[in-house]
């Protein structure tokens, strides 16, 4: 008898699943989950399972038996896991100049092209873009400097952050400041300046210093120098480094060199390592075939990354921890939601982030901004100012990008057993296929999945689980 | 980066009503009435609910900051879709 022959769907409340290490991934629109045998799958599909047992209370509660549910706790759940829809646009993305003295191999924004000081903000357009960021109605925002390299333009960087502050203390809104710089350009008064006005600090570390200073060449200076030794400063001077953070962003050049990456950040003390895949488009297209990779190929790498900083974690060599893993945790494990942009239904653009380009011209996200930096502008939504915002809300870019990104809707996510944790890009999907909608087979789909396949496996290990719910009930520095 | 004679304005809209697209004109509306009930259920929850627990730490509605950079994976030109 088939599964699908012994199927009663009244038996069942709506679920999903996937088969997963021998077994089945059960899960539901609340994120919910349970792991079930193929004999317990079979039961639960017919209606079989014994009421009294473990495996009846877990599939009850979890609201996946048909009749029983508590629908009260679980709209309850539903509500909180999707509260981000209702706040308005909080981080705010702000290029403080195109120009950048790196000349890295992912990036062309060191490109002569924008080396005058024709691709920096001027203090009038910052301005204005504060305009339009104080006129969101979130209550609490952030606000995060790129570039480029943003402090190769500190006259605007430091009359935008005593701005900011000025402007929190008027509109009674809680504001995060944040720099994202290669830290090639920090002094100490300009760290002085920044610590003092609680600016967190981020910067990127690709690894050990061959791998890094290959992936971000530094004409002149020593990449992975500059960004250890100022890391080490921030540590040094703020409570366990809380104010500064670092990137990795993975080369075909890193595969094989995970534990080394990991052992740099342990080295350095920073409390997690943030490890983000390439996007085969843009910038890193053109270059694809020297630094790029195959889903499966960065799957395999991410796993193996993930599995000795758990073994790292459980043998207490080390506390680190894996944002990438936290985030999805998060999503899976507690009542609530990271509100990480990239993977939300619909995605962050224009209703969770803006992206506010050098000139002031405004972007439904950071990827549509930087689309428009190669000559395609479909994702901008207007220009900053006073009294701009409501006609940037009401772009019609910014409703179709919304729109194309419900998850519901995509033909690949309606059924994915990971529907409840993941998300859609329509720049990705415009970028890679021409169209707002996901295409399947996908590169990005196939590493999420392969992502969640990962930590879903090592779930299934009390003692792995155990250190997974510290992860997803931490508080990110 | 792009010349500014040289930029490409794509219509973004025509994604959602052209007949090769996923969904047709019918679709958007019924999709707009169900965020609309949905918006108001969770609009209900939320003004019920008075005031927002730990669960919310890092949500956008609850009046808390997208937490520094673990917000989003571009990150510009530290991104992993590198600077286009």
């Amino acid at each position: 008898m088939t599964l699908l022959s012994c199927y009663k769907p009244d038996k069942t409340g709506f679920f999903r699943h996937r088969r997963l290490a021998g077994g089945y991934l059960v899960t539901g629109d609340t994120g919910n989950f349970d792991f079930l045998t193929d004999r317990e799958f079979k039961d639960f599909l017919s209606g079989c399972v014994k009421p009294g047992s473990a495996v009846h209370a877990r599939l009850r509660d979890a609201g996946f038996l048909g009749g029983g549910a508590d629908v009260t706790a679980l709209a309850a759940k539903w509500r909180r896991k999707n509260s981000f829809l209702f706040g308005g646009p909080s981080l705010h993305i702000v290029v403080l100049t195109r120009r950048c003295n790196h000349a890295c191999s992912y990036c062309q924004s060191g490109s002569s092209a924008s080396r005058s000081g024709k691709a920096d903000m001027t203090r009038p357009v910052a301005d204005r873009v504060l305009d339009t960021i104080f006129s969101s109605p979130a209550p609490a925002l952030t606000v995060e400097f790129q570039g480029g390299e943003p402090a190769l333009n500190w006259p605007v960087l430091s009359y935008m952050v005593a701005a900011i502050e000025n402007r929190a203390a008027k509109s009674g809104k809680k504001v995060i400041i944040s720099l994202v710089s290669n830290l090639s350009v920090m002094t100490e008064a300009r760290l002085d300046f920044l610590l003092k006005r609680n600016v967190r600090i981020c910067t990127s570390l690709d690894g050990p210093q061959a791998l890094h200073n290959a992936n971000r060449p530094f004409p002149g200076g020593n990449s992975h120098a500059m960004a250890v030794k100022w890391l080490k400063a921030i540590k040094k001077r703020t409570r366990g480094g809380a104010h500064g953070d670092a990137l990795v962003t993975v080369t075909r050049a890193a595969l094989s060199r995970w534990k080394e990456m990991v052992d740099e950040y342990v080295k350095l003390g920073t409390t997690g390592i943030f490890i983000r895949f390439l996007n085969p488009f843009g910038a890193a297209k053109r270059v694809w075939a020297s630094i790029g990779y195959s889903a499966a190929e960065y799957v395999a790498f991410y796993g193996k990354a993930l599995d000795y900083i758990v073994e790292l974690n459980l043998s207490g060599k080390s506390s680190i921890m894996e944002h990438s893993a936290r985030i999805l945790l998060t999503k899976i494990l507690t009542q609530g939601d990271p509100n990480f942009l990239d993977l939300r239904s619909p995605c962050g653009a224009g209703i969770g982030q803006m992206a506010y380009d050098y000139d002031g011209s405004v972007f439904t996200c950071d990827e549509g901004r930087m689309l428009a930096a190669m000559g395609d502008e479909a994702f901008r939504i207007g220009a900053a100012g006073p009294g701009k915002y409501g006609g940037i809300m009401a772009n019609p870019a910014l409703k179709s990008v919304v729109t194309a990104s419900v998850t519901d809707i995509q033909v690949s996510c309606a059924s994915c057993a990971y529907k409840p944790y993941c998300g859609v890009c329509p720049v990705y999907n415009y970028a890679e296929h021409g169209d707002l909608f996901m295409h399947q087979p996908g590169y990005r789909c196939a590493v999420y999945m392969g992502m969640f396949d990962h930590v879903f496996k090592l779930l299934r290990n009390k003692k792995v689980r155990g250190l997974f719910e510290k992860w997803a009930n931490s508080k990110p520095a | 980066m792009a010349s500014k004679n040289n930029k490409k304005n794509t219509d973004l809209s025509r994604f959602l009503t052209s007949e090769e697209g996923k969904i047709v004109k019918g679709d958007v509306v019924k999709i707009a009435a169900v965020l609309g009930i949905v918006a108001g259920a969770v609009q209900q929850a939320e003004a019920a609910s008075g005031s927002h627990d730990n669960y919310f730490h890092n949500a956008g509605s609850a009046g808390t900051y997208h937490n520094s950079h673990g917000s989003h994976a571009s990150h510009g030109s530290h991104g992993s879709h590198g600077q286009w």
